[in-house]
């Protein structure tokens, strides 16, 4: 069995059809054969009753005439023309068995009288016996006279003559079996060949087909595959157009695919953004785009083996969570990344999983976004400046306050000294340590504004939200208490730091204080409520995040407008007094360092505004 | 005599009782609105400075509250430098004078001896003018107060400018001069007038803040201004 299924099917259906031809024509050759013989058995013993019968109704006056002359004569008789082959002897007896003719010419043979005599003569049979070593059927047939049996004729069929008559036969038989397997040897090849050529064709074309060869299929060659096959209606020919179907469909989502490759391919080398392959768990940069060497400075071999944690500062555990299904995910924004010359820019990181040369990999796409983080970063500026104008005021009351000690100091120790006047000791201390205090003074409010109004670059450094908040206080804490509202700061020193930036933290601060501060003069100026105006600031951590409230007593904001408030160029304030970028620009810083604002007013009796950001916990950053 | 100086910062307050006591006066002083209202009630001092800004009651309300108490009382209005619509507006609420921060000598001692004179003078004086011809110059020398109830009495003065032989015309700011709101926009007015009948003008004898007041308004393109000399 094991070696049948090794064959081709061109022989396996050769085997079979000739196997299965073989071995009916056996059986129908056995059968016919059983048939035959039993059929020319019985028809040879009937013949042979049929004869013996003839001999004893000739042969019952000469046995009652006992005349034995006439009965040889009779006996001689049967075996005239070609029943001489079949009859090998004939005798007639009487009752008693004494043989009184018979056609034995060489002598009666040795057990014929035994033989005779153990016949049941009253009744016709055949028994199968040997007589003179020649197998014989023994015919008895009774010669009756009225109702007494007077005798017998007995005779002997030779069963040669029968086999003779087979042996032809069979010989017929044989010729014939081996024309037909001859034929259907023929036959089945034919079968076979009919069958598999035109699946050897396609197995041919199949071959080609997974060599890859798709472009030298052209139609002539399947209209030659069709013509090969020799496919008309039947199965085959569904098989061949099947096939012939399935491979346009390959070959054109082959086509498909190699265009969406080139696509693809052109993409990667000729999009806008700098695009890395980068292995899944290794973060080992496998591929880089012509833009990724252009921006970073490297070279792309470079960069193959480099470890994309070695261009910025990215947090790995952020690449390992879970992609949205097929969709590209924003990893980080305004990434630091550093280029070959020491340089840097500022990326934003989307990634991607995706399969590489076999390998999972992530697709990781820099997109550089400096110059908006620049400008980002001059409109926070301007914003800042636009704060500040508003607050000069107030600010060159500050300075004022210091320069005015000093001038009336040095001017009255010039004025004792024009006049020649003693001035006391004491005095003269107290006067030369109030300037220098005072010159202090107003060193620090220059510096605490220059440190404010300096423009901020975009990074992130541990820093306390409390220290920004009592440096804004610095500035403009004075101002508003000069404006009757309380300022009053509830803060929690025990809060872990945040990862933001001083300056741009303190502008937070410094809008939203400015911003309850004009809320808590608004709702004096143009209410009846004379309530005195307090501004809170309150700082507070829980196990994740940190963050400050500021509540004012203000106008409040009407909830029509809340909506609006985060929106650029959306102000209340008349024309001139405000852009509308306060609190975007807030919420922009903000986000920037992953927090979150948000508030809640009662219009009328106040505003609350909420900032949280992620704690920085030291233990997160192991 | 007693002064009262109002000022929420510390430093300043050690600076004015330090130049005060060198003037001679008996110097007070308060951080803040309150405190120094409570203090003017008890001492009544004849002289008041205060600061405009401070937390709590700020000078103007100060200044206001003084006035309304009845007692008589030099009261010199500190502002910021150049911030001259506060000091308008404390001019306005009849205060005597102002000072610019920083204070400076020569300011202080000028405010020091107006305040000196007027308190000598009748309180309340009515605005009047006299005029003097002199050499083709005509003289017009200034007292009381200017303010819009002055206007009739003050447009007269061109009646007597109708020959147009005058070239020049000096105005002298006595001693005894005040001005509010109203007022400056009155001189303006007059000052413009003049000029335009191609009369040269001569603002004399103007003390130190009201010489700056009047630049801040922009007299000094019509008229040439000459400071009060003051003593220390």
């Amino acid at each position: 069995m094991k070696m049948f299924n090794e064959l081709t099917l061109k022989n396996k259906i050769f085997i079979s059809c000739l196997g299965f031809t073989l071995l009916l024509s056996i059986l129908i050759a056995l059968f016919t054969r059983s048939l035959l013989i039993t059929g020319l058995t019985n028809e040879l013993k009937k013949r042979g009753i049929g004869i013996a019968q003839g001999i004893a109704d000739s042969s019952r006056v000469h046995l009652l005439m006992k005349s034995q002359a006439e009965l040889t004569a009779l006996a001689y008789d049967a075996r005239l023309g070609n029943r001489k082959d079949m009859v090998k002897y004939l005798i007639i007896s009487d009752k008693e068995a004494h043989i009184l003719a018979h056609t034995f010419t060489t002598g009666l043979p040795l057990n014929i009288e035994e033989i005779v005599g153990n016949q049941n003569i009253e009744k016709e049979n055949v028994s199968s016996i040997t007589v003179d070593r020649h197998s014989v059927f023994h015919v008895v047939v009774p010669v009756e006279e009225g109702i007494y049996t007077i005798g017998s004729v007995q005779m002997g069929l030779d069963k040669q003559h029968i086999e003779e008559l087979i042996e032809d036969l069979r010989l017929v038989f044989l010729s014939f079996l081996s024309l037909v397997t001859v034929i259907f040897f023929f036959l089945s090849h034919r079968l076979a060949l009919h069958i598999t050529k035109p699946v050897t064709a396609l197995i041919r074309h199949t071959d080609q087909l997974s060599e890859g060869d798709f472009n030298i299929i052209s139609k002539d060659d399947l209209d030659k595959m069709i013509l090969e096959t020799g496919a008309k209606d039947d199965e085959l020919a569904k098989l061949t157009n099947s096939f012939i179907k399935m491979m346009n469909r390959l070959k054109q989502s082959t086509d498909r695919l190699k265009n969406s490759q080139k696509k693809y391919l052109s993409l990667f080398q000729s999009g806008p953004n700098p695009i890395f392959v980068v292995n899944k768990k290794t973060f080992e940069i496998l591929d880089a785009n012509p833009n990724a060497t252009k921006l970073f400075g490297y070279e792309k071999e470079e960069f193959i083996g480099m470890n994309l944690f070695d261009l910025g500062s990215l947090d790995d555990r952020k690449f390992t969570a879970d992609y949205p299904d097929g969709a590209a995910m924003v990893i980080s924004s305004k990434v630091r990344f550093h280029k070959k010359d020491g340089g840097s820019v500022f990326v934003n990181i989307h990634a991607s999983p995706s399969e590489y040369r076999n390998k999972d990999v992530v697709i990781v796409a820099a997109t550089d976004i400096s110059e908006l983080v620049e400008k980002d970063s001059q409109l926070i500026q301007a914003s800042k400046m636009t704060n500040l104008e508003k607050m000069s005021a107030g600010i060159a009351h500050e300075i004022n306050q210091p320069l005015n000690a000093i001038k009336m100091g040095s001017e009255y120790l010039s004025m004792m000294g024009e006049k020649k006047r003693k001035i006391r000791e004491e005095d003269f201390q107290m006067v030369l340590r109030e300037i220098s205090s005072q010159v202090s003074r107003a060193a620090e409010i220059v510096g605490r504004l220059k440190t404010f109004s300096r423009k901020a670059d975009f990074s992130r450094e541990v820093i306390d939200i409390n220290q920004c908040i009592r440096s804004v206080n610095k500035i403009i804490g004075r101002q508003i208490a000069l404006q009757n509202i309380d300022f009053i700061l509830n803060l929690d020193e025990t809060i872990p730091p945040v990862l933001a930036h001083n300056n741009r933290m303190e502008q937070v601060v410094f809008n939203l204080v400015t911003n309850a501060r004009d809320a808590v003069n608004e709702r004096i100026e143009t209410g009846r409520d004379i309530q005195r105006g307090v501004i809170t600031l309150s700082t507070f951590s829980d196990s994740r995040d940190v963050g400050f409230v500021i509540s004012d007593n203000g106008t409040g904001i009407d909830p029509g407008v809340m909506e609006n408030i985060f929106e650029s160029f959306y102000t209340t304030k008349q024309m001139g007094e405000g852009m509308g970028l306060g609190l975007p620009i807030i919420q922009g810083i903000v986000r920037d360092y992953n927090g979150t604002i948000s508030v809640s007013s009662n219009p009328g009796k106040g505003t609350d505004f909420r900032i949280l950001f992620p704690a920085h916990l030291k233990n997160a950053m192991e | 005599m007693k002064i009262l100086v109002i000022d929420d910062e510390k430093p300043t307050l050690s600076m004015f009782r330090l130049f005060l006591t060198a003037y001679g006066y008996e110097v007070h002083t308060a951080e803040d609105g309150e405190k120094g209202l409570a203090l003017f009630h008890e001492i009544k001092p004849g002289i008041v400075f205060t600061d405009i800004k401070m937390p709590g009651l700020d000078g103007l309300e100060v200044l206001r509250r003084i006035r309304k108490s009845g007692i008589p009382s030099e009261v010199i209005v500190i502002t910021g430098h150049g911030d001259m619509e506060n000091a308008v507006e404390a001019l306005d609420l009849d205060a005597s004078d102002f000072i610019n921060k920083p204070v400076e000598r020569h300011a202080l001692s000028s405010a020091l001896a107006r305040a000196e004179k007027r308190r000598q003078m009748q309180k309340d004086l009515v605005f009047e003018f006299f005029e003097t011809e002199k050499e083709n110059h005509h003289i017009v020398s200034l007292q009381g107060k200017l303010s819009a109830s002055a206007r009739p009495l003050f447009s007269s003065l061109f009646k007597t400018l109708k020959s147009g032989n005058e070239k020049e015309v000096i105005l002298i700011f006595n001693d005894g001069f005040s001005i509010d709101k109203s007022g400056i926009s009155l001189l303006m007015e007059v000052i413009q007038k003049l000029k335009q009948k191609n009369i040269s003008i001569v603002m004399e004898n103007l003390s130190y803040n009201y010489l700056r007041i009047f630049q801040m308004a922009g007299m000094d393109k019509f008229a040439t201004m000459k400071e009060a000399l003051a003593e220390d």
